[in-house]
């Protein structure tokens, strides 16, 4: 692999993190309504006075010009400095690492639940013969990717924890109380890889070297597992960066569900309190993510797919 | 999230035809043949329609208010005077069901416009200027995708007043991506194709290649697209609810009502369970008119 | 992996076999009857149109049909065992080792992801008990045998990383594997060049000698099948209409429909639709000089190659131009320069005076509509959202043609011109078969009176009748209009008929250029040589030194 291929992927990936920090200052310090206001209270701040919208105005530089207030942000920021917390007054960063662990587990165990449940799914119809029930796996993910995964927790909570005692109702400790959020995190991102996975699997069954193959004799198995599945792989690993990232965003609702610690919660309640400093240190550190696993995937795809081995190297 | 966000659509693969070798085989009737639609599409048609007109005009189906308390009619099971039953303050959950339509179908329908129009826009600018401007419009659409739209969305709600309308922003912005995604490749597909370098040798503008050509052959694979992002943004803006992010109470709100109904989840199953459903069904009903539309691939 | 003993029973033999296809509720016989025999050792060659069944014929025999597809009745016997009724399992374990299949198109017929040696090794150990040295070695082999250089390093190369040529060669090498007792081989040769053709069916003929194997090809060429196989059976609308020794189908048809085959096959008969002109040669319509082409090397951006390296040619009034190449000769670039579709890096067309290069807008536009293109395939050129009428409306539109009646009746006229009925106007194409949406095509390039229509590939895309009907009708329009042609084709044999003059393409180069006559008879570049002993069916041309058939490109 080329240095200058690996350069280009990580120059992109800067790109991504900065693209986000540009947003998110777009949509935070554009947006018209006053942020003082804004983060003094939820009411929108009307009931300040105007000593204190000064006050937070000069601590937070709202007075300055935009231009100098977002390249002065972008200093900070690049120096690991992500501001205080409006709320309790404490770092971002430390807000955030201290958060961030704990939704990685969870991610990791939603990740590796999707994509088990999703091409498990989808593999298994393939194979069965039995008209109804290949039927019935088929469309399951249709109904996956249709459910709202707050009701599926929700549900879960109830019957698995609450009656059942299978599993813990809350808290963050253990293998076991990461399950069950694991589990709504994954449904809804199972369904869309099933999808996928499934019309990938369906076109590349169709293509001609799997004629080639049955030519030889190969048998069914054979050539769903020795051929098609590797081809058919390919669009689903192309977009695990949206789709791990996705997974993050939908922590906010598994964690409240389950009364998780995480990024989630902690996205969560600094919306309602209008923390505006959290949400943009949550927002970077999700783009952050996304940028790492879509760079993870990059530099693994001449390994993935010899075609594209001639790109890394030429390049 | 949908396979719809990441932007893989159909469009793209052109049959390409050696030299030499034989004619592929054709329908011999030669009529093109078009599936008539099976009645799952028209139960789902049907089911969209009706909420539609709940969101539009809630009154002419419930008469009963949807805001006052009724303490004496509180946690009613479902019956024939309350088909959903009523909540904790007594309220006739159908007629909040009913109401609930309209700011979710409403944001929903915000977003879906603001995707549409600025994501068709770029993709077809990218598509057909191609270049430098094609690359950096390209790439300011894969950046977009960093941002998962419930994030986007909480960090809009964050700096905004009216939540109902960041969310509804905020989706928008996170839809464009995929519609200019496959916006372009549509172009760039039609484009490509020889009827229009056809048209281009006998001497037609480009202006008019684009309107009378490319557009009405791109538009396609957009709208089986644009119905899922529909499907989707409803469950991104019930989410939202349901965090607490939408209409303030008392407003009904499909998202809402399921966590105000979470408390009693053991007592009164129907204060979830029957908006939560509600939901399912209006996004399983524009999954399955978006199937409908999707322009048929070579392989059955 | 036994020879075969030759018991005088056929290899295969299949009698009175009747299938049908079942969609959405219709039930369609695609075959009748049909029925032949094939010997130890004998090659036999399905030869047909599209459509004709002789594909399916094929997929029948090794069971490969789509799920729809019934076999109504009729034996299959495989060395007098019949196989018409075996389980998926049976027939799976037949598959490989005791028929081998060789696939159409060698560019989509390999796995892109998996190494070649392991795809020829997958046919080893599906059906042999050798250990992994030994299928190694046998694939490595079986690699050199089938034509193809330095097979060791070969082996962990990507399908992506070989030519056309050689895909083809390695899907050989998958189906002679486990000396299969029968080879069906379902148009091998279509998707290549003509010279790379000529190379891949001498190393068949040579593998059947050699491993003693019988083979049952499929082909639309009847010239192939005249030049390669024993005996011939030619279908026609699911039926055999004739079977017999080759030499005997082609000297003595019987069948009406064998005869229309021969007829209409260029390179089987040896007269011209086009009389060699006699006396001076008309005034130059365009004048080609010095064209130039190039292009940055994918990935490589300091790297170029020449698409087009000076060219210079032209062509006269009411005659034809051809332009004769195989893939990446350059020659759709060069006809796309002289339509001003792309630009030349270097070099000038001259149309009837006009330095094409210097006109901009309007003017541009307006002069285009002196020269029209006609492309190779029928369906892509033609707006599917459009109908007949709207594709004619719309060139006379753009020139401000006249009044919508007048555009009417010339539109009327123009169909007749192309000799479709008024009725086509109002279908769109795909209602319309190849050879009627190729007249449409025809029809739309004659709607503003050019003096040149440029023909890229016009007949390639169909079958062999349609394809000489559609040259009656070009060389017709010619002599009627006046119009000339720029001809683009790789196929020499269609180029004779219709061409006044030749100029032969390699590697962006003009390497020759004569009359029709000339380049047939006497030609001059070794290239050009190679190409006419590359056509089957043809006659040789003059022998000096021929360039030999065998290895690999």
């Amino acid at each position: 692999m080329s240095g200058g291929f690996i350069a280009r992927r990580i120059a992109q990936a800067v790109l991504v993190m900065w693209a986000a920090y540009t947003v998110v200052f777009v949509i935070l310090y554009l947006v018209p309504g006053d942020p003082a206001r804004l983060m003094l209270g939820i009411d929108g701040g009307a009931s300040a006075s105007e000593e204190q919208l000064d006050a937070i105005r000069t601590e937070y530089g709202f007075d300055q010009p935009l231009v100098v207030q977002y390249l002065d942000n972008l200093v900070k920021l690049l120096s690991g400095d992500l501001g205080q917390s409006r709320s309790s007054g404490v770092s971002v960063w430390t807000i955030v690492t201290d958060a961030l662990p704990n939704t990685v587990a969870l991610a990791a165990l939603g990740l590796l639940f999707a994509v088990a449940l999703g091409t498990g799914v989808v593999l298994l119809s393939a194979q069965i013969r039995t008209r109804w029930l290949q039927q019935l796996l088929t469309s399951l993910p249709a109904v996956g990717v249709s459910i709202p995964g707050f009701w599926v927790g929700l549900l879960l909570l109830q019957f698995l924890s609450f009656q059942l005692h299978v599993f813990p109702a809350a808290g963050s400790d253990g293998l076991s109380s990461l399950i069950l959020p694991a589990l709504v995190l994954a449904l809804p991102a199972s369904a869309v890889i099933a999808q996928i996975f499934g019309q990938s699997l369906r076109s590349t069954l169709s293509e001609p070297y799997v004629d080639t193959a049955r030519a030889k004799g190969a048998g069914r198995a054979r050539i769903i597992y020795g051929h098609a599945f590797r081809n058919a792989l390919l669009p689903v690993v192309a977009v695990l960066g949206t789709i791990v990232g996705a997974m993050f965003a939908n922590a906010a609702v598994a964690e409240t569900i389950f009364a998780r610690n995480g990024i989630g919660q902690v996205m969560v309640a600094a919306v309602t309190s209008k923390d505006i400093p959290v949400v943009q240190g949550v927002v970077l550190v999700v783009a952050g993510i996304y940028a790492l696993t879509t760079l993870a995937v990059d530099l693994l795809s001449p390994v993935i797919d010899p075609r594209a081995r001639m790109v890394a190297t030429t390049s | 999230m949908t396979s719809a966000d990441i932007g893989l659509g159909t469009a793209g693969l052109e049959e390409s035809v050696e030299p030499g070798a034989p004619e592929p085989d054709h329908d011999t009737d030669g009529r093109r043949s078009r599936r008539l639609p099976s009645w799952g599409f028209w139960v789902a048609a049907a089911i969209l329609l009706i909420v539609l007109a709940w969101a539009l005009a809630p009154s002419l189906f419930t008469s009963a208010d949807p805001v006052t308390a009724v303490p004496v009619d509180r946690l009613q099971a479902p019956s024939g005077a309350h088909p959903f039953g009523t909540d904790e303050l007594g309220r006739d959950q159908l007629t909040r069901v009913v109401h609930g339509a309209r700011a979710t179908l409403l944001a929903a329908g915000l977003a879906v416009v603001i995707a549409l129009v600025v994501g068709t826009f770029l993709g077809l600018v990218a598509g057909t200027v191609g270049g430098w401007l094609d690359d950096v419009i390209m790439r300011v659409v894969d950046l977009l995708l960093a941002v998962p739209a419930l994030l986007l969305a909480m960090a809009l709600v964050a700096a905004m007043s009216n939540a109902g309308l960041a969310t509804s922003i905020a989706l928008g912005i996170a839809g464009i991506g995929a519609i200019a995604r496959v916006m372009r490749a549509s172009v760039l597909k039609v484009r490509s194709s020889m009827y229009v370098d056809a048209a281009r040798s006998i001497g037609a503008r480009s202006s008019s290649i684009m309107v009378k050509h490319v557009l009405p052959n791109s538009i396609g694979p957009i709208l089986a697209m644009i119905v899922t992002e529909f499907g989707q943004f409803i469950l991104t803006i019930a989410a939202m609810s349901f965090l607490g992010f939408g209409a303030p109470p008392p407003d009904p709100e499909w998202g809402a009502m399921v966590e105000s109904g979470r408390e009693f989840l053991t007592v009164a199953w129907w204060m979830t369970s029957l908006p939560a459903a509600m939901i399912a069904v209006v996004v399983l009903s524009s999954n399955r008119i978006a199937q409908q539309l999707e322009p048929k691939s070579r392989i059955s | 992996m036994t020879t075969t003993a030759r018991t005088g029973e056929p290899v295969l033999s299949v009698n009175d076999l009747t299938l049908s296809y079942s969609t959405r509720g219709r039930t369609v016989r695609t075959l009748h009857s049909v029925g032949f025999d094939l010997a130890a050792g004998e090659t036999l060659g399905l030869v047909g149109a599209s459509g004709s069944g002789k594909s399916t014929t094929a997929l029948a025999v090794v069971r490969m049909l789509p799920d729809n597809a019934r076999i109504e009745t009729g034996r299959i016997a495989l060395r007098g065992v019949p196989i018409e009724s075996f389980s998926e399992k049976q027939i799976s374990a037949l598959r490989g080792s005791t028929i081998g299949f060789i696939p159409q198109d060698p560019m989509l017929s390999l796995n892109p992801i998996q190494p070649i040696g392991r795809q020829v090794e997958e046919s080893l150990k599906l059906h042999t008990s050798l250990d992994r040295r030994e299928r190694r070695r046998r694939v490595v082999e079986l690699l050199a045998e089938s034509g193809i250089t330095q097979p060791e390093m070969r082996v962990r190369q990507f399908p992506h990383e070989l030519s056309g040529g050689m895909r083809q060669r390695v899907l050989i090498a998958i189906a002679i594997a486990c000396e299969p007792a029968l080879i069906i081989a379902d148009e091998p040769t279509s998707a290549l060049d003509v010279t790379v053709q000529q190379q891949i069916l001498a190393q068949l003929a040579y593998l059947r000698e050699r491993h003693d194997m019988a083979m049952l090809m499929i082909t639309h060429d009847l010239a192939v099948a005249s030049e390669q196989c024993d005996r011939i059976a030619v279908m026609d609308g699911g039926r055999i209409v004739e079977t017999g020794p080759a030499a005997a189908i082609l000297e003595n048809p019987t069948a009406t429909y064998t005869r229309e085959l021969i007829a209409a096959a260029p390179s089987l008969s040896s007269s011209t639709l086009v009389t060699a002109s006699t006396g001076k040669t008309p005034e130059a319509l365009v004048v080609v000089d010095g064209l130039r082409k190039s292009y940055a090397v994918k990935g490589r951006t300091k790297e170029t190659f020449a698409a087009v390296d000076d060219v210079s040619f032209t062509i006269p009034r009411g005659q034809t131009f051809a332009l004769v190449g195989e893939s990446g000769s350059g020659k759709s670039t060069t006809a796309r320069m002289v339509m001003q579709l792309v630009q030349p890096d270097a070099g000038s067309v001259v149309f009837d005076g006009q330095d094409l290069a210097a006109l901009r807008g309007e003017a541009l536009r307006t002069s285009r509509r002196g020269y029209q293109l006609v492309y190779q395939n029928p369906y892509s050129s033609l707006d599917p959202r459009q109908s007949v009428q709207d594709i004619l409306d719309e060139p006379l539109k753009i020139i401000g043609f006249g009044s919508a009646a007048e555009r009417r009746a010339r539109i009327a006229q123009l169909l007749d011109d192309v000799q479709l009925p008024g009725a086509s106007a109002t279908r769109r194409p795909a209602e319309l078969s190849g050879g009627q949406r190729q007249r449409v095509a025809i029809a739309r390039a004659l709607a503003p009176s050019p003096s040149l229509i440029v023909c890229d590939e016009p007949v390639s895309a169909l079958d062999v009748q349609v394809q000489a009907r559609i040259l009656e009708l070009l060389v017709e329009l010619q002599q009627t209009q006046g119009l000339s042609y720029l001809f683009i084709s790789h196929d020499l044999a269609v180029v004779r008929q219709i061409a006044h003059r030749v100029g032969v393409m390699q590697s962006g180069r003009l390497v020759e250029e004569g009359t029709v006559e000339e380049i047939f008879t006497a030609p001059r570049d070794p290239y050009t040589r190679a190409l006419l002993d590359a056509i089957p069916g043809l006659a040789p041309p003059a022998p000096t030194d021929l360039p030999s058939g065998l290895g690999a490109r």
